[in-house]
């Protein structure tokens, strides 16, 4: 037993005893043990635990600079979604702990796998805890956009699975021996012809495109993201979109280079069209998740974009780089708004923009706490958003510089949507009605914000470290991409 | 072929079966001598642990018994899933039938019949026994299907029996056709034109005991009238041996079916998914969804001839059995006759055992990983997809999107939202007993599908 594979099992063993007992605090306890479990994995990790040789099922496990922060990440949100549900007004929590860490449970393996179907497994297998969080606890439509995140998902993923499939048997006719890892794919791959290579990047880019989500297939996110619980909503947006943006990355990347270099721009052009429609959309919301969620559509678009982003027919090691730093960027600075958003939600239970307004005498920490991670969102100079996006924005600029100009455009705008909210909710004149009931921050909440803020500005101040960790992993990708 | 035979033989080979059915007549007049349902139970129970305790322990694997059944590892396998299907069966049946007040002591001995019928079908190798098997199989089914003697079981038993009769000619026209081609009524490669006519008209008969498109008239409506236990048994075991009976005929004729097969898998895919979205009962949506799986399994048999494929196809039939076996069995502890998906309200919340099961049940027929049901999918398409069968496999993935949304109905209203008016509902400690073993065999071998063949190796023990 090493510490990825108690990483593994220790919130499926969590899981299963909350069956049994009831209380929320075995949540906490595991998610914790899982947390500090996480913190011993080293990159460079790798072994395979053979599930089913029939159906070519095997976990191999495998840590590189691409997964390490975004297993760090998981553990680390998954740990504070639970330390806040202590306090958290909720109805069936023992419901909600079993849910959660069966969550947990199954995106650690997605990440960790290097084998494709079981990275299909358990990308799929998310749905089914999810949809019970946003469809039990959520609020408003929550039964319609429970149905909209599943049947969006899936119909992207079902095509996936047929594409996985195809090359599997492609892979047994060749070799005489089922596999799905990545590497024996990849050597399959090469045989093909260009427009079976096309349709099956099709099926993978599609489940990865719903996921993420790109334009014109994004539209499930805003109603998941706005009517999901708090944790639910912290979870979805901090690590659920990572695992398109990380399985684009980590597998139809390297298995499909050629169509990618002659299709990447299209896929550049939706990132953008996704980067500067979700700001504008972001302006005009007058809920205040949904004006996050809207800004998570934006700020997914630098990732894919970073990804794709090529110069002549090499990619840009810089856009992958900072794809990677902008993912765990993202994590924590939408998946905190989410949390502060939703800790002021439970006190005067609405989230129009217009109901609040100059609330930051009576709320000065979540003040405090929403601007530092504004201020990340936008890109501001010492806060991780700053490197990740200045990466993404010059591997844009060195592809095309009418990209470049855009994408630096589209991040003018998320500094405008975000800070004007700023302005109309937590400055102004105050109402007194709202500010009658609204307290500031309890301990705890405090405690769940803290952690989040300091990795904003450690990101921000000492990139080199991460990106020391993180060009371990880029360095797969843009082998494979740049021969 | 020349038959001959002695005593000991007779023993050896059929004393299980020849035993199981005294124990069954003799439960059965018993029971109905002292009018106790649970007197025929437990002898059926036997009879039926007998045919179990047959297919793990008999030695002769792949022995032609009469010459004209071949008791081959996919014999013993369907012997020992329909036992277990059976066994599920009376449990529920009884549980049913008590609850009702009803002296119905014939139904478990109908059981063990309908049973022992399945079992010879997947044995059979000529038309003839296969014939009698098959409708030894159903005639018990006509009966079982009336013991509600309500205006919904009525139209389903007489429907069922008229729709069976009427693709019995089918079978027995193809049947005479085939004698006429080949001159025999072992299942073997066609001489003629007349001889395919005649295999292509059983195995309509066949696909429509199995409750494919478009044969499949009859599965929402009997579904939906017949009492629950009888359609534990009737989707489980049916369906069951209607598809090895099937996988018999392709592999012993050695034709291709592949555009039949095309059409089946496309209507049923289509029919069920789509059919399933409009209906606001519970057993009609399980009725449709069946009808989707048909197509799903009829994906399995484009790889006739391949290595792997009938243990897959056993695999996703013993699966989906046993999702479907759990999902009826807890409807059929409801009280209402119809269950329509407002009477589900808040189930969640008065019985969260069931429920939890419930939804374990239905989240193995949409496929989604975890569960059973993701690898029975990802066999069925690993199987066209290696002959090429590109447009039923992307179909079929269509059709799991729909029927997603169906699936899914029922959880909501459990899960989501809250009772209005009380539940009429039994509880039942065997019954939960064994759906508990259900859910967690759905689990294992969704997420450890090896186990399965690895058991499928095992049966028979001594071979």
């Amino acid at each position: 037993m090493d510490a990825v594979k108690l990483t593994l099992i220790f919130p499926f063993l969590g899981a299963f005893l909350s069956l049994f007992i009831r209380s929320v605090y075995v949540g906490f306890l595991f998610s914790l043990g899982t947390f500090i479990f996480s913190l011993f994995i080293r990159a460079g990790y790798s072994d395979e635990i053979l599930i089913s040789e029939k159906i070519g099922f095997s976990i191999s496990l495998y840590v590189d600079g691409l997964n390490i922060l975004l297993i760090w990440l998981t553990t680390g949100l998954f740990f504070l979604v639970f330390l806040y549900a202590i306090v958290e007004k909720r109805e069936r929590k023992d419901e909600y702990t079993f849910l959660f860490l069966l969550l947990e449970s199954l995106l650690l393996p997605s990440f960790l796998t290097k084998n494709v179907l079981v990275f299909y497994f358990f990308f799929d297998a998310t749905l089914i805890p999810m949809f019970f969080i946003i469809g039990i606890w959520g609020t408003g439509r929550k039964v319609y956009s429970a149905y909209k995140f599943l049947l969006f998902t899936f119909f992207g993923s079902v095509f996936f699975l047929v594409s996985i499939i195809y090359l599997g048997i492609e892979f047994y006719s060749s070799g005489g021996r089922l596999s799905f890892e990545l590497e024996d794919l990849i050597k399959v791959v090469g045989q093909l012809d260009f427009q079976t290579k096309t349709l099956l990047f099709l099926g993978f880019f599609l489940a990865f495109a719903v996921k993420i989500p790109l334009i014109p297939v994004h539209v499930w996110l805003p109603d998941a993201h706005t009517e999901a619980p708090t944790g639910g909503s912290v979870i979805l947006a901090g690590i659920l979109l990572k695992l398109g943006s990380y399985g684009f990355l980590r597998f139809a990347l390297p298995l499909f280079p050629d169509v990618v270099r002659e299709y990447w721009y299209i896929i550049a052009v939706i990132s953008i069209a996704g980067i500067i429609l979700g700001a504008i959309l972001a302006l005009s919301q007058e809920d205040m998740k949904r004006l996050i969620a809207y800004s998570s559509v934006s700020h997914m678009g630098y990732i894919t974009l970073g990804s794709v982003a090529f110069s002549g027919d090499k990619i840009t090691y810089e856009g992958l780089q900072g794809a990677v730093l902008q993912m765990v960027n993202h994590g924590i600075a939408t998946g905190a708004l989410f949390f502060i958003v939703g800790m002021i939600y439970e006190r005067t239970h609405t989230r129009m923009i217009r109901d609040y307004s100059g609330i930051a005498r009576k709320v000065p920490i979540f003040t405090f706490f929403f601007f530092i991670f504004t201020l990340s969102s936008i890109g501001f100079p010492s806060t991780g958003g700053f490197i990740g996006e200045l990466l993404v924005i010059f591997s844009a600029m060195r592809s095309n510089i009418i990209f470049g100009v855009l994408v630096a455009g589209g991040a003018i705008l998320s500094a405008g949507y975000l800070l004007y909210l700023i302005l109309r909710v937590f400055f102004g004149p105050e109402k007194s009605d709202i500010n009658e009931h609204i307290k500031d921050a309890s301990f705890v909440e405090f405690l769940t914000l803290v952690p989040l803020a300091i990795f904003v500005f450690i990101i921000g101040i000492f990139p080199g470290y991460f990106m020391k960790i993180i060009s371990g992993g880029v360095e797969f990708v843009w082998k494979h991409l740049s021969q | 072929m020349e038959a001959s035979f002695t005593i000991r033989d007779l023993l050896e080979d059929w004393g299980a079966f020849i035993f199981s059915l005294i124990l069954g007549i003799s439960g059965l007049i018993l029971g109905r001598l002292l009018k106790k349902n649970i007197v025929s139970m437990i002898f059926n129970l036997f009879a039926l642990l007998t045919l179990l305790a047959f297919s793990i322990l008999y030695s002769g694997d792949g022995k032609e018994v009469f010459g004209i059944f071949e008791f081959d590892r996919f014999f013993f396998n369907s012997c020992f899933w329909i036992s277990v299907f059976g066994i599920i069966t009376l449990f529920v049946s009884f549980q049913e039938v008590s609850s009702k007040g009803e002296v119905f002591p014939e139904n478990f001995f109908f059981v063990l019949l309908s049973s022992l019928g399945a079992i010879l079908m997947t044995g059979s190798k000529d038309f003839l026994s296969l014939f009698i098997s098959k409708e030894l199989m159903s005639f018990n089914i006509y009966a079982m299907i009336y013991f509600i003697r309500d205006r919904y079981g009525v139209e389903s038993a007489f429907k069922y029996f008229i729709s069976s009769a009427l693709l019995s000619l089918f079978y027995l026209l193809g049947f005479s056709f085939f004698i006429i081609s080949n001159e025999t009524i072992f299942i073997s490669n066609p001489k003629s034109i007349l001889g395919i006519l005649g295999v292509y008209l059983v195995l309509f008969d066949l696909f429509f005991k199995s409750g494919s498109a478009p044969f499949h008239f009859w599965v929402p409506d009997v579904y939906q009238g017949a009492p629950s236990s009888t359609v534990v048994f009737a989707g489980s075991v049916v369906k069951f041996a209607s598809f090895l009976a099937i996988m018999r005929i392709f592999d012993l004729t050695g034709q291709n079916y592949k555009h039949l097969l095309e059409i089946i898998v496309i209507l049923s895919v289509i029919i069920g998914s789509l059919g399933g979205l409009v209906q606001k009962e519970l057993k009609r949506i399980l009725a449709y969804s069946s009808i989707a799986h048909s197509g799903f399994i009829s994906l399995l048999l484009f790889g006739t001839g391949s290595k792997d494929f009938k243990e897959f196809l056993l695999f996703y039939l013993a699966t989906y059995g046993i999702s479907f076996a759990g999902a009826f069995s807890v409807i059929s502890l409801f009280k209402n006759t119809l269950l329509y998906l407002e009477d589900i309200r808040g189930f969640s919340s008065a019985h969260r055992f069931f429920s939890l099961l419930l939804s374990v049940f239905l989240i193995t027929f949409t496929g989604l990983p975890l569960l059973s049901g993701f690898p029975s999918k990802y066999f069925a398409f690993f199987t066209a997809l290696s002959v090429k069968e590109v447009v039923p496999v992307i179909i079929s993935a269509i059709g799991s999107l729909i029927s997603l949304y169906f699936y899914f109905i029922p959880l909501v209203r459990t899960f989501m939202e809250s009772a209005e008016n009380k539940l009429d509902f039994n509880i039942n400690t065997f019954v939960g007993l064994i759906l508990m073993i259900l859910a967690f065999l759905s689990f294992v071998f969704g997420v450890y599908p090896d186990l399965f063949f690895i058991m499928t190796q095992k049966i028979p023990l001594f071979s």
